[in-house]
């Protein structure tokens, strides 16, 4: 049953591959008029929003550049900013226009990324205009990402193009935001007082005072004692009588060591297991007959070369023929205990790597397992089919307290 | 009301953890519409070829359902599970920059205990959001999270009759998974949330040492209008990104995993990443178990219930410690850089070098199968590593600290605002006396 992924691999190959070819072309097409669509979206609200500001920053007078400008100050100073005020007077309104241009002072340099926020040349027209024009950008590329993302649900809904639509949309809009932060709003450092957090001292005493005084207002205080002790121990056993209705306990049935004598040995489809079925050095996963495919039931009977055998002496006639039979669940961690390497008679589990000898009564031999897997007794009926002599040595499953 | 933030990419790392979170409610919204948590026995007949006809539990049909017949359901599903992992690294590397800033001094040691409580919840929560799908994997995981929870002393079988409703995985396990995942446990992280960020706005934030930044002064941008925009705009990436990794990046294939088989487990498998140092834990630990009198404590007690216990018991009272032992107990608002604290840098770095011993021994097989070497020799160099990597890397760390602390006295650069901070506190508590 290990193989449930590899028994789904064949037809997992055929389904979503004729399913590809039919669902290309439409992709395909979906993309394309996805761009077309992304690219016309752009340029409108770039010519609609930033046409202005994109016309400023292009017409020459601004050519300098923010980094030019910021490593040059003195040559920058001259012309764009000039032309910037007056350009900022006049549309002012359409800019709403916040942060006029100031005369900083002398700047203090820190070394630290944050200079730029004391850079003269932050609050200019010109770049506003620059941060206006990367604001309608993103913006322009947030709509287009979001049209895609309508697109794209309404004619099919790629999980994968959604993705990718809405992350250009949310990223676009997003990083909108922080430029607008960046290149539009005055990050100036503004530094603030922090308001004195009240001393223990000061605190403690106003609080137990004002608790003092509040308290001696209480007249029959013993009233009170009897009234709430039993409140609270009545609220307490209402509440955690209450878990009782989320099941049993679990006890008795941590115990039980699930077969009885007498039982068959059946395997998952509902056959018994014969002493002929298995060679030496095969396996074969068994259940009570009454509790068929039952997690803790499990069992794996193993058939191996008797003579190697050495079982404790009270469990020699517990393998008729060569067939042990041991609970599959580990004994560390309660997985199953899924592997038999045939070379070297070891059970493995496959989630932490416990090893079990199957020839020495399953004890650990490498791994974090620490008790063996529990042992089941065999005898083999009149018919020649295994039958289980008891119950398991031991509780099967992970450890717990009181465990035997 | 207009409060001063101050810049530093090292300051969003909170931020980033509180938008997964509301980027987790939103799309845990939408797939709690379409999830069911009944285990009965359906037959499979969706649009995934591969499995029709197949035997499964009605809740694994329902997330299959939902990954491949609810348009962008799949997309949804994959964004809430990268949004979890996204939550959980922001909380972790937000505490390492709590840690290694000293930022957990007083007054904010408070905040520090709810966060690391937020990060026991998301663990938890991180759990029971990827045991529900009702898969192989997480099957398999939650065998072992019975076994762990088992492995308890006194209490154990009681806690597993709790949680999971009887002594192995049973039908309702997931129901109560399915409860604690999107009712009580997102309620605790709220209320935990809200008082972590009220704490913030009352306390205000910290700043790193620099120029007019004291203990009784913070400096940065003002909240309204240009840190809110920034703030919301960070949103919006952190969707993005998540967005982007969910259309992407597969993760959780439920149907390559197949449905929950209780007579199957597969090799290699391996739980969500951030319980890989306990996964690396269980692997390392010798197979000792102990025996008292007719009890027993089980061997997966030790490396899956009391070494977590210890870690975070070592974060929770890590803050009270220092100031016991330093007698500090005065306010600071200005961060120390690593450098500026050496010891407390040496044994942040040195558990995370034990933590990240664990996480590689917690896929051990896979690099077994990888370099084609035997997992017992790999367990033994990683046991030799997991006890002689922390203290060497302690070592080398404060080294390198104290080092570029002495550079840093010794050259002409002016005295570190640290020192500033210090007199001025220095005068303020000698005003209310040193307690």
């Amino acid at each position: 049953m290990t193989e449930n992924g590899e028994q789904n691999d064949a037809p997992q190959e055929s389904g979503p591959a004729t399913d590809r070819n039919e669902r290309n072309p439409k992709l395909i097409g979906q993309l394309i008029v996805l761009a077309v669509l992304g690219w016309e979206l752009c340029k409108e609200v770039c010519k609609l929003v930033g046409r202005r500001a994109a016309a400023k920053v292009f017409a020459g007078s601004a050519v300098v550049s923010r980094e030019t400008a910021a490593a040059y100050p003195e040559t920058a100073v001259e012309h764009p900013v000039e032309h910037s005020v007056e350009h900022s007077v006049e549309h002012s309104v359409e800019h709403s226009v916040e942060h006029p241009v100031e005369h900083p002072g002398p700047a203090e340099k820190t070394g630290r990324a944050a200079d730029r926020n004391l850079d003269p040349q932050r609050d200019t027209a010109t770049h506003q205009q620059w941060g206006m024009l990367l604001v309608a950008c993103a913006s322009a590329i947030a709509f287009a990402g979001g049209a895609g993302f309508l697109f794209i649900y309404w004619t099919g809904g790629n999980n994968l193009l959604l993705g990718v639509t809405l992350a250009v949309s949310f990223g676009a809009l997003g990083s909108a935001l922080v430029l607008y932060s960046h290149w539009l709003m005055s990050s100036k450092e503004a530094t603030e007082p922090r308001e004195e957090l009240p001393t223990d001292t000061s605190e403690r005493e106003d609080f137990a005072e004002n608790f003092q005084d509040s308290e001696e207002e209480i007249h029959r205080r013993s009233l009170l004692k009897w009234i709430g002790v039993p409140a609270v121990g009545m609220i307490a056993a209402m509440v955690v009588s209450l878990f009782r209705s989320l099941g049993k306990p679990p006890d008795p049935s941590l115990f039980t060591t699930v077969w009885k004598r007498g039982q068959r040995l059946m395997t998952l489809d509902g056959r018994p297991v014969n002493v002929n079925a298995l060679e030496p050095g095969s396996t074969a996963i068994v259940f009570p007959e009454d509790s068929i495919g039952d997690e803790k039931a499990q069992t794996v009977v193993i058939r191996v070369n008797a003579q190697f055998l050495q079982l404790p002496k009270e469990r020699t006639n517990w393998a008729p023929m060569g067939y042990v039979a041991y609970s599959r669940v580990c004994t560390h961690a309660g997985c199953d205990v899924g592997l038999f390497e045939k070379t070297t008679n070891l059970l493995m589990c496959p989630c932490h790597q416990s090893t079990f000898d199957v020839l020495k009564a399953a004890q650990p031999t490498s791994g974090p397992a620490a008790r063996p897997l529990p042992q089941l007794p065999l005898y083999a009926d009149a018919d020649g089919n295994l039958r289980a002599g008891g119950g398991f040595s031991e509780p099967p499953g992970p450890g717990f307290w009181g465990m035997p | 009301m207009n409060h001063v933030f101050p810049d530093h990419w090292s300051f969003m790392l909170g931020e980033v953890a509180l938008y997964s979170f509301i980027i987790l409610v939103i799309t845990g919204t939408f797939l709690a519409m379409f999830y069911n948590s009944s285990s009965a026995q359906v037959t499979y007949r969706g649009s995934y070829h591969a499995l029709d006809g197949v035997k499964m539990s009605a809740a694994y049909e329902s997330v299959m359902h939902l990954s491949f017949d609810v348009p962008a359901g799949l997309l949804i599903r994959q964004m809430h599970h990268w949004a979890a992992l996204i939550f959980i690294a922001a909380i972790l590397v937000h505490l390492a920059r709590i840690f290694f800033t000293a930022a957990y001094r007083r007054p904010r040691e408070i905040n520090w205990l709810i966060g690391v409580t937020l990060l026991l919840t998301a663990f938890g929560n991180g759990f029971f959001g990827y045991s529900i799908a009702g898969d192989l994997l997480s099957g398999a995981g939650l065998r072992v999270a019975y076994a762990i929870l088992l492995s308890v002393p006194v209490v154990g079988p009681w806690l597993t009759f709790l949680f999971l409703g009887g002594t192995v995985p049973t039908s309702v396990t997931l129901p109560r998974f399915y409860s604690f995942h999107i009712f009580l446990v997102p309620a605790v992280i709220s209320i935990l949330l809200a008082f972590h960020v009220g704490i913030i706005w009352r306390q205000f934030h910290t700043n790193y040492p620099g120029p007019r930044r004291t203990d009784k002064t913070i400096v940065g941008s003002r909240l309204w209008p240009s840190y809110a925009a920034k703030s919301v705009g960070l949103f919006f990436i952190v969707f993005a990104l998540v967005a982007m990794l969910g259309g992407l990046v597969q993760i959780d294939p439920i149907w390559v995993y197949g449905p929950y088989d209780p007579i199957a487990s597969t090799p290699g498998a391996q739980p969500d990443w951030y319980f890989g140092w306990i996964e690396g834990a269980m692997r390392l630990f010798p197979a000792i178990n102990l025996h008292l009198g007719h009890y027993l404590i089980p061997e997966v007690f030790f490396p899956a219930v009391l070494l977590p216990a210890l870690v975070f018991a070592a974060l929770y009272v890590y803050p009270f410690v220092e100031q016991s032992i330093c007698f500090d107990r005065k306010y600071h608002n200005v961060l120390r850089l690593p450098y500026q604290q050496p010891l407390n840098t040496a044994i942040g770095c040195g558990f995370f070098v034990f933590l990240a011993v664990l996480f590689v021994a917690g896929g051990d097989d896979v690099i077994a199968v990888a370099i084609g070497g035997s997992v017992a020799a790999i367990r033994a160099i990683l046991r030799l590593l997991l006890f002689t990597a922390p203290p060497v890397a302690a070592v080398l760390v404060y080294m390198l600290c104290a080092g570029t602390r002495r550079r840093h006295t010794a050259s002409h650069s002016p005295a570190p605002p640290e020192d500033v901070a210090v007199q001025e506190e220095t005068v303020r508590s000698g005003n209310e006396g040193v307690r």
